[in-house]
Parts: structure tokens; C-alpha cells; sequence
């Protein structure tokens, strides 16, 4: 009779040890990214939808205020754990992480419909260090003109259908900024032809777009980054005379928000940033007021693009889950239009752009994406920025010409370590 | 035996704070001096090499450092004699028993609990170049357009806007020092230069001066020092733009740290304006000390 009970225990206590090690584990996924990322993108949604294929997976949210290299630096050097998923500002801040050995690469996941060749290859190049792919591209952007159509209209820059011809060169263009320039009796620029964003942010990324589309380049014939070709010139130049004459404004030099205010308030006609500001002015001015122009022969040669970027780090608690969420809800085609419609941000995919192109904004981005290319990693990164901006910004206000501009950038930037 | 408890005592009592100073100042004081001897990448370096010297020799071949050092005692320069002149002219008006003191007292004092970051995003919009107030007051209400400027993007006008809103931010509290001042010198000394003919401009060269000279030293070492190291409103209002017009000391320093990771370098420079610091009050200490009495 004992023996009887002791084996009717037994089985009970088996089954109960088996149950409980085949019950679904809950597992948690962390993210986390800049407080303004969070009210800006459906990041709940998505989650959501991951949980009804993943039920197992709970997610937490972590927001953070001004993202900086260094506390995570930090925190993941030490093998702490923050979160399985960072969303940040830029890839080259990915460099700095991955000099460190602090990131898991994803070629384990870019296969069938996730393959490299699937991507933009300008955002998964900005996303690839020592031939590996180390974030996954989000929110990236293009530099192009943004430009009023009804203004180009008053001016006779717009063809039979009343979209804007774009300029071929960079004569052109200066002639499109005199006729969309408006001065009162005293000769004050009452509406600027073009507002440039020339902001410590933007600026190598401004002056490099130019280089691209004039050249189809960045790199001189040396192979250095381009600071002495006679385009770089011609593209100082026609700046600093846009700035003389009143024809483009200098709004960026104080604050990098200057150009598209300057578009929303209706004080100047053309922007020169990136592309996704097409949906924030158009929600002030009438999106039908607005087109994508390319910079002159950026159809033919493409421009520069950035993008922000989704880490996982090595102190990732669930790497597998973590991959998983980021391809297939944050690189999913709804999330992708989502943020094309709201904000006109891409993702790295290029079906989700192709899959737009009946759209004239897109169809127009889609066609420069072809020949864009994304800036190289370089170990002085963050110096080069400082010293091209503070260059360029010092011809701005007529300190110096363009030809002291481009001597003065190779020569500090003469020491720097451009390579990665 | 009592005596030898009651030192006992003593270090108990003060060992609290040795090791709080110890951990939060001495040893980031000390590490800081080291590093500065060194090169160090806080990316890209495992640790730290000594290198001597180095730094120290680079600074003054550094032409960003010395347009830095050049822009943060034109800074000093401008701020320093203007902050003594009006808040000592408005603590001689407040220390006035005249109708309303206290009601202004309150308004020069309120900047004083403004953040500097705040108030720079303020005045960056004051001082915007097409829809700032100040450029709209000068065009449309007072006629003179020709006043109007792009004020922080101008090399003439950006480091002087940021003296503006500095003198804005610390005006006050150096009228409060002046103000105690002025209250702790005897109300009879003037009774008796009234007395014996003196006028109000005699009155104040003869003995309110000479009186404020404690006043007039703490705050020429607080401004000076203040002016050093200003920071807040040049990150917030021009991050050292437009071009380098604005860049100063201690956003070099934070740049070298925090934005390029060249943490020997940027301790140089941390030391460098620690130790000009230091020398500049030492001597304003020894100018302007008060007599024994």
C-alpha cells in the first residue's frame, strides 16, 4: 500500500515538474530611445502586433532625454544592462560603440525577404562597419530642395502642369533664386529665393549633397574627401553670392529649425535640407503647395543620406526577440507608411518606397535613392563636422572667400584620422 | 584621557564630509591632473598614455583653443566692468527709501531663479532676426531699421548678445551683495559729511566707495570667475557659431570631452582655465583687499 502512494506521488510530481518546465516562459523586450521618438511613432502598436505572434514577449519602454555616446558607453562597458533594443541618433554613434566590441551585428537575419540587396543601399552602407551590419537604418532621410510650387509659378518656373522645372546647374538655379527673391522699396529681402540649412547638425551633410550632385562623388582624385575640386568651388561660391546678394538666407547659422520656419512662415521659396520636411511644411502651407526638386543633377548622380539607427548591444537580454521585433514590426511596410505619410521618414527597405512611387513626393525621392550614398565612417568624425562648419559658416558671413574656405578645411582637417 | 576623546570626537564628526570631499572633489582633482599628462580616447584608447607635456605644448598651436581664449576674455573683458557698473548703480537706487523699491527690488532679483538655458531659449527668440521682438520694436515701433541686426549671427553683435543675457541673468545678485553692502556702512558717517558740507557726489567717492570695497571684491572675483566660465547661454543660444565667433573655453573643453573623446586634451584645457581662474582672483585679492582695521 505504501509503495503504492509512493509511486502515485512520484507521477504526480513528474507530471508537475514537466508542466511547469514546458509552461511558456514570459520573456521581456526593452527599448529604449529619445522621449520624442516614443510620442512620434506607434512604437505601442507595434508592439502589439508583435505580441500576437510572440505572446510570450511583454515589452517595456525606456525614455530617455539627450541621447550621448557616453553614458551608454558606460553602462554597456561594464555589461550593464539598459535595454535590448537603442534607438540612436546616428550610425556613426554605432561606430563608436562597435570600436569597443559592444554590438551584435544582424547578418545572421539579413536572409530571404530581409536579404542586403532587399535595402537601400545608401542606409545600409551608413549601418555597415568592417563589412558587417551592426543597427538596422530608421528614420532616414535625404538631402534634396523642398519648393514652393505656387511661388515658382509666379516666378515662370513651373511647365504646362505647374511642377517646377528643375534647375540644371548651378547658373540656373542662381537665376531661379533671383526671380523667386522679393526686396521692398529699400532693397530688405522681404522673401528669400532659398534658405539653406548651413547648422552644425546639417552642414557636412549640405555641403556633401552639393559635392554629389555636382560631381557624383564625395571623394577627390586622390581618393580624400572632396575639399579642392573646382565643383566645391563653384558650389562655395554660388553659396556665398546667394548670401551677398539677399537672395538666401543665413537663418540656419543661429538655429537649425531656420529653414523650414522660414518655409512655414512663407519667407522664403526653395529649402535645401533633407527630403521629410516635404510633410511637416506641408501640413502649415498645403501639400499641394510643395514639391521635391532635386539639387542640380542629383537625378543623374545622386545626393547624400542619414539615417538614425536601432542597436542591439551585447548585454541585450533577449538578442533572438530583439532582431525579430526590429525587422518584423519596425521595418514592416505599415510602420514604414506610417512614417512616410506623418513625418515622411523612410526606412531602409526598398520595397516600401518603391511601393509609393505613384506618389509625385516619392516617386521623385525613389528616383534620387538610386545614386545616394551615405557618408564614410571616419574615427574623427566629429571634427571634421566642427571644422567644415566652422569654415563654411565663417564665409557665410563674408569673413573669407571660398578659396581660404576650402585652404582652411584642408589644412586643419590635414592631422584628422578620416579613415575607419 | 577627555582630551584624547574629545579629538576622537572632532574626527568623527568631520570624517563624513573628508570622504565626501575626498570621492566627489580630491579624487576627480587628481585624476583630472593626471589625465591631462595623458592621451587618451575614450573610444578608442584602452587606457590612458602618458605623454608628458604634449598637451600642454598643443594647446597654444591649437588655433581653435586660442580663438576660444581669445573670445572668452573679450567676453570677460566686456562683462566684467559692465555687471560692477550697473549693479552697483542700481543697488545705490534701491538702498533709496523712494516709493516702489521693493516692487523693482523683486523685478532685478527674479532673473536669478530663471535657468540660464532657459532664458537662453527665450532670448533667442527675442533676438531672432525675423520674428524676434527686439528687431520688431527697433523697425516698427521706434523707426530705426537700420538698428536691426541678425544679432546672434553676426560676429559684431553674437558675443555681445550673449554678455547681454549674462548681465541679465547675474545683475542681480551682484546688487544684492552691493545692497548688503551699502546697508552695513553707518547711517552717522553721512550724517556727519551732510554736516560738514559734503554733497551727494562727495558722499559717495569719500564713503560709499571706500566702505564697498569688500563688496566691490567678492563681486569682481565672482564675475570674472563667471565670465571664465561661461557656458550655458553660448550652448543654448549659438553652440559656438555662428562660424567660431562665439566659442569659448569651457565649450572647447566639453567638445574635446564629450563630442571628439579626447579626454587628456579637454583636462588640459579644464586646468587651463581652473588655473586662470585661480590667478585672476588671487591678484584682484591682493589689488583690492580691505585694510586691517
Amino acid at each position: 500500500m505504501f509503495k503504492k502512494y509512493m509511486i502515485i506521488l512520484l507521477v504526480i510530481g513528474l507530471l508537475g515538474i514537466s508542466m511547469t518546465a514546458l509552461a511558456v516562459e514570459k520573456k521581456e523586450l526593452k527599448i529604449t530611445a529619445e522621449a520624442w521618438y516614443f510620442n512620434k511613432y506607434p512604437l505601442e502598436k507595434a508592439a502589439e502586433l508583435f505580441i500576437k505572434d510572440h505572446p510570450e514577449v511583454t515589452f517595456i519602454w525606456s525614455k530617455a532625454g539627450d541621447f550621448e555616446v557616453a553614458p551608454l558607453m558606460l553602462a554597456w562597458s561594464r555589461d550593464n544592462y539598459i535595454a535590448d533594443i537603442a534607438i540612436v541618433a546616428t550610425p556613426s554613434e554605432a561606430v563608436s560603440f562597435q570600436a569597443k566590441g559592444l554590438l551584435v551585428d544582424f547578418e545572421d537575419v539579413l536572409k530571404g525577404e530581409y536579404a542586403k540587396d532587399k535595402w537601400l543601399k545608401g542606409f545600409l552602407d551608413d549601418c555597415t562597419i568592417d563589412g558587417k551590419v551592426y543597427a538596422i537604418p530608421t528614420d532616414a532621410e535625404i538631402m534634396t530642395l523642398v519648393a514652393r510650387k505656387d511661388y515658382a509659378t509666379e516666378a515662370g518656373l513651373t511647365d504646362e502642369n505647374g511642377n517646377i522645372i528643375p534647375p540644371r546647374t548651378l547658373n540656373d538655379f542662381y537665376n531661379y533664386l533671383k526671380k523667386l527673391t522679393i526686396k521692398d522699396e529699400s532693397g530688405k529681402t522681404v522673401r528669400y529665393g532659398m534658405d539653406v540649412n548651413w547648422s552644425n547638425e546639417y552642414m557636412i551633410y549640405t555641403y556633401f549633397s552639393g559635392i554629389q550632385a555636382l560631381r557624383g562623388t564625395i571623394y577627390d582624385e586622390d581618393n580624400n574627401l572632396d575639399f579642392s575640386s573646382k565643383e566645391a568651388l563653384e558650389l562655395l561660391s554660388f553659396w556665398q553670392r546667394g548670401v551677398k546678394e539677399g537672395l538666401i538666407s543665413t537663418s540656419s547659422l543661429v538655429d537649425h529649425s531656420g529653414p523650414r520656419n522660414s518655409m512655414k512662415s512663407g519667407l522664403a521659396a526653395v529649402m535645401w535640407e533633407d527630403h521629410a520636411r516635404v510633410i511637416e511644411i506641408g501640413t502649415v502651407v498645403g501639400q499641394d503647395k510643395l514639391q521635391i526638386v532635386p539639387i542640380p543633377d542629383a537625378l543623374t548622380n545622386g545626393t547624400v543620406s542619414y539615417c538614425m539607427s536601432l542597436m542591439i548591444p551585447k548585454t541585450a537580454q533577449n538578442e533572438e526577440l530583439a532582431k525579430a521585433f526590429v525587422l518584423e514590426q519596425l521595418n514592416a511596410d505599415w510602420f514604414a507608411h506610417y512614417l512616410m505619410d506623418n513625418w515622411g521618414k523612410l526606412l531602409g527597405m526598398k520595397r516600401q518606397v518603391e511601393s509609393r512611387t505613384d506618389i509625385p513626393i516619392w516617386k521623385t525621392v525613389s528616383e534620387i535613392l538610386e545614386k545616394t550614398v551615405s557618408l564614410p565612417h571616419m574615427v574623427d568624425h566629429a571634427r571634421l563636422v566642427d571644422i567644415v562648419t566652422t569654415e563654411i559658416q565663417n564665409m557665410l558671413k563674408l569673413e573669407q572667400t571660398p578659396e581660404e574656405t576650402l585652404a582652411g578645411i584642408r589644412q586643419k582637417s590635414s592631422k584628422l584620422n578620416l579613415i575607419n | 584621557m577627555s582630551k584624547k576623546i574629545s579629538t576622537l570626537t572632532s574626527w568623527l564628526f568631520i570624517t563624513p564630509s573628508l570622504l565626501i570631499i575626498g570621492t566627489f572633489l580630491l579624487y576627480p582633482l587628481v585624476s583630472s591632473i593626471y589625465l591631462s599628462f595623458t592621451n587618451y580616447n575614450f573610444v578608442y584608447s584602452n587606457k590612458p598614455e602618458f605623454t608628458g607635456f604634449e598637451n600642454f605644448k598643443n594647446l597654444f598651436s591649437d588655433s581653435y583653443f586660442i580663438i576660444a581664449l581669445r573670445n572668452t576674455f573679450y567676453y570677460t573683458l566686456v562683462f566684467f566692468p559692465l555687471i560692477i557698473l550697473f549693479s552697483f548703480l542700481l543697488a545705490l537706487l534701491l538702498n533709496s527709501k523712494t516709493k516702489g523699491t521693493g516692487f523693482f527690488q523683486s523685478t532685478i532679483l527674479l532673473p536669478i531663479v530663471v535657468p540660464l538655458s532657459l532664458a537662453g531659449v527665450m532670448f533667442t527668440w527675442i533676438l531672432a532676426k525675423d520674428f524676434g521682438i527686439l528687431n520688431y520694436l527697433l523697425d516698427n515701433i521706434l523707426k530705426l531699421p537700420q538698428l536691426t541686426h541678425f544679432w546672434l549671427a553676426e560676429k559684431e553683435t553674437a558675443l555681445n548678445s550673449l554678455v547681454a543675457v549674462g548681465l541679465w541673468k547675474y545683475v542681480g545678485f551682484c546688487v544684492i551683495l552691493f545692497l548688503s553692502g551699502l546697508k552695513s556702512i553707518p547711517g552717522d558717517i553721512y550724517e556727519s559729511a551732510k554736516v560738514d558740507g559734503a554733497n551727494p557726489l562727495q558722499r559717495l567717492i569719500y564713503i560709499t566707495i571706500p566702505n564697498l570695497r569688500s563688496s566691490f571684491l567678492l563681486v569682481a572675483i565672482w564675475s570674472i570667475i563667471q565670465a571664465i566660465k561661461v557656458y550655458d547661454q553660448v550652448v543654448v543660444m549659438t553652440k559656438g557659431g555662428p562660424g567660431d565667433s562665439t566659442l569659448v573655453l569651457y565649450l572647447y573643453a566639453w567638445k574635446n570631452a564629450f563630442v571628439y573623446f579626447d579626454m587628456g586634451y579637454a583636462q588640459t584645457i579644464a586646468l587651463f582655465i581652473g588655473a586662470l581662474a585661480f590667478i585672476i582672483s588671487v591678484i584682484f585679492n591682493l589689488v583690492l583687499k580691505p585694510e586691517r582695521k
